[in-house]
């Protein structure tokens, strides 16, 4: 009875140490990983801010605005061009010759047009809106 | 012969494996024995004991402090996992209404040597000019040569220039980390968020009204305007000053609902990132610091004053055809008509003398409490330092009240203005401007200063000014603007008007039929040039023909950035926003 509880715990302890000196162990590496990726996020963190700075530079409307103009075949968005779902045709207005066919976009387009129109009052120019158009 | 003694236990070899002794009665010599023995097996029984003890208080012990016990904070947080704290600069980040970034703080490295442990410094010189171009090679010998221990060679170098001086690996030279603010979009929010000297103080602008915050804060702060259309103010403005060779000029976009100002520009402009830009001239804030005689977008306040006082309906007729002279001053209309015409015809064609005519029916103390009502006797309120103060007359006689009917006498800065017309506009309710921006569904605390139903009139007066008057330049189809232009005489270097140096501008609102921007443009000084195709105004140098077509233009390019569709002009918006006079104009007939 005594061996076999001496024996017991010989092995409790032994077990018990090696658990713990592998916790800690363990635990230890783990807060080594931790703080490096702490240090890493800082770096990040510094990182982000200085590339937001950078962005902010790299986005000033003016320098935009130029290199759209070099570079894309689109201009600024003219109020003419603003619309709503409410312009879109309804399929009941669909033109005719669209039917068992894909929707021609200019036909749309124009529907969108007609529906817009009896009601402006005064129909928008979009040659005056461009800046500096002459009027 | 002595008895034999009973063999003990283990001196048989051969007793039986479960033999138990007989216990004999205790002899005499026995009972010493025994009593020693049970002594010990006490005293082992008391140590077993006092170790038991010790043990169960530990055990309990381990089990209050790691189950029951909450742990001590100080000590708590040992256990816990480090969070990364976020990299800290000493002054917080400026950023507009969309989070673009306009003032930030970067980490810099200025570089310093110790010359006494290094070992060639002419090549180490020559070396350092190739990669430090803003350093001479003579100067950087000289301070390498130096006996010192400690010499700066250049502050604040690029990460570029840092990584190169780290790639040459001479010992002696070594980086001190320094904070450095940036503006990334240069000088387009100058005026607004101004800049800040080397150490980081706030110099002007919101760096300087904020600095105590921004030092402490890690948030950014969060600004009304929108750095788009600062682009566009900007750029719009710029144009008429070079097409009209003026001296400068300066314009606000306001959200009247909120009161935030979204963008305003003072030009010339200087960039904040470059010291050498801040000069007087460029650093002077005409928007909030100059205050000038604004001219005829005074006679807003002059018509709504007669309206709110029924001295005056849009209809009354003012007999304008002959100068009203008092004095040596002699007051005229630059385009005379020689009848009488209604309020509402003063109003659009700009007649000063009509508007005098208009003051004179009320006393110069309505007036100026008016006037102090709108804010234009005080100076304003906006959270950036350079605030002008109004130049008021005193006293306020009678002859200041008439001048002051068509805004001269009375010097106002053009933010002072741009409330107090606001106010008109915005159904005669008084809100104070903001550059920093509002929660969503902010309402801004308001203060009337006209009745709604004067405040009606108006609109319909501006939008009158747009169809039919002096500012029709200011027309985008779809918007409903209404405007009221402004040319004043500037007073020359040597008192008296100068009759070639106009302050043109062009005040607007849209859309009329629930005005929601203001657009504000000042041009200064422009000059007139008839075969300047640039100008396209026949030489003219009024609000009309100068500050006219910038507002048009930046309001046709704002109104779609900010997702605005065009209102469509429906007849019941049609009639609400006409002005309402028997008999007069092909408008009114129509309808």
């Amino acid at each position: 009875m005594m061996r076999s509880s001496t024996f017991v715990s010989l092995v409790l302890v032994c077990g018990l140490g090696f658990g713990l000196f592998k916790v800690k162990y363990e635990v230890q590496s783990l807060e080594e990983e931790l703080a490096k990726i702490n240090r890493q996020t800082v770096t990040d963190q510094d990182a982000i801010h200085v590339l937001k700075a950078e962005w902010s530079y790299l986005t000033q409307p003016v320098r935009i605005g130029d290199m759209a103009g070099r570079h894309l075949a689109l201009s600024p968005v003219t109020s003419g061009q603003m619309g709503s779902f409410d312009q879109l045709p309804l399929k009941a207005d669909r033109p005719a010759d669209t039917e068992g066919g894909d929707v021609k976009i200019e036909a749309v387009l124009k529907a969108m047009q007609v529906a817009s129109k009896p009601t402006q009052a005064h129909p928008t120019n979009v040659a005056a809106l461009k800046p500096g158009g002459d009027r | 012969m002595r008895p034999v003694a009973p063999l003990e236990d283990d001196d048989n070899p051969c007793r039986p494996r479960h033999y138990k002794p007989t216990l004999a009665a205790p002899s005499d010599g026995d009972t010493r024995v025994n009593r020693s023995l049970e002594l010990s097996r006490n005293r082992l029984m008391v140590t077993a004991g006092a170790f038991l003890l010790a043990f169960g208080i530990i055990s309990l012990r381990l089990a209050d402090v790691t189950l029951l016990k909450t742990p001590d904070p100080e000590v708590a947080h040992l256990g816990q996992p480090v969070v990364a704290k976020p990299a800290h600069f000493s002054r917080g980040d400026i950023v507009d209404r969309n989070g673009v970034v306009l003032a930030t703080t970067l980490e810099s490295s200025s570089l310093f040597a110790n010359p006494r442990t290094i070992a060639e410094p002419a090549k180490l010189a020559k070396q350092l000019a190739r990669i430090l171009p803003g350093a001479k090679e003579s100067d950087l010998y000289a301070k390498l040569a130096s006996d010192k221990s400690f010499v700066w060679l250049q502050r604040r170098l690029t990460p570029a220039q840092e990584h190169q001086v780290n790639l040459l690996g001479v010992p002696g030279l070594d980086f001190q980390r320094e904070e450095r603010r940036i503006y990334p979009q240069g000088s387009l929010a100058a005026h607004v968020v101004g800049y800040s000297d080397l150490d980081g103080k706030g110099l002007a602008g919101i760096e300087r009204s904020f600095d105590a915050a921004l030092g402490q804060s890690t948030e950014p702060l969060k600004l009304s305007v929108d750095i788009r259309l600062q682009a566009i103010l900007k750029e719009e403005i710029q144009k008429q000053i070079d097409a009209f060779t003026a001296v400068g000029g300066t314009g606000i976009i306001m959200d009247i609902k909120t009161g935030e100002v979204l963008s305003l520009i003072s030009l010339p402009d200087f960039d904040p990132n470059d010291l050498n830009t801040v000069v007087p001239e460029t650093i002077f804030n005409r928007a909030t610091l100059g205050v000038y005689e604004m001219g005829s977008v005074f006679k807003i306040f002059n018509t709504a004053l007669a309206l709110e006082n029924k001295t005056a309906t849009l209809s009354k007729m003012y007999d304008i055809s002959k100068p009203i002279t008092i004095g040596r001053f002699t007051i005229h209309d630059d385009e005379p008509i020689h009848h009488a015409i209604p309020v509402a015809q003063i109003f659009a064609v700009s007649s000063n003398i009509g508007s005098v005519h208009m003051v004179q029916e009320l006393s110069p103390e309505i007036q100026k409490d008016f006037l102090g009502r709108l804010g234009l006797l005080r100076p304003a309120q906006i959270e950036i330092p350079e605030i002008g103060s109004p130049q008021v007359p005193n006293p306020w006689r009678e002859i200041n009240s008439w001048t002051i009917a068509f805004g001269h006498g009375l010097s106002v800065s053009p933010v002072q203005l741009a409330v107090a017309a606001s106010a008109v506009a915005d159904g005669g309710i008084l809100k104070p401007a903001t550059l920093i921006k509002r929660p969503a569904g902010f309402q801004p605390p308001g203060q009337r200063v006209l009745s709604p139903r004067t405040a009606e009139l108006m609109r319909e007066l501006f939008r009158y000014d747009v169809t039919d008057g002096t500012g029709k330049k200011a027309e985008v189809p779809g918007y409903l603007v209404g405007a009221k232009t402004g040319t004043a005489e500037k007073i020359g270097a040597h008192g008296g008007y100068m009759h070639h140096g106009n302050l043109s501008s062009l005040i607007s609102f849209f859309p009329m039929s629930d005005p929601q921007y203001m657009v504000y443009v000042i041009i200064d000084e422009p000059h007139g040039d008839r075969n300047n195709k640039a100008q396209a105004s026949y030489g003219f140098t009024t609000g009309a023909w100068t500050a006219g077509p910038a507002v048009q233009r930046i309001i046709a390019r704002m109104a779609p950035l900010l997702g605005l569709k065009p209102i469509e002009e429906t007849p019941e918006i049609h009639r609400a926003l006409t002005v309402d006079i028997p008999g007069m104009g092909p408008k009114v007939a129509a309808n």
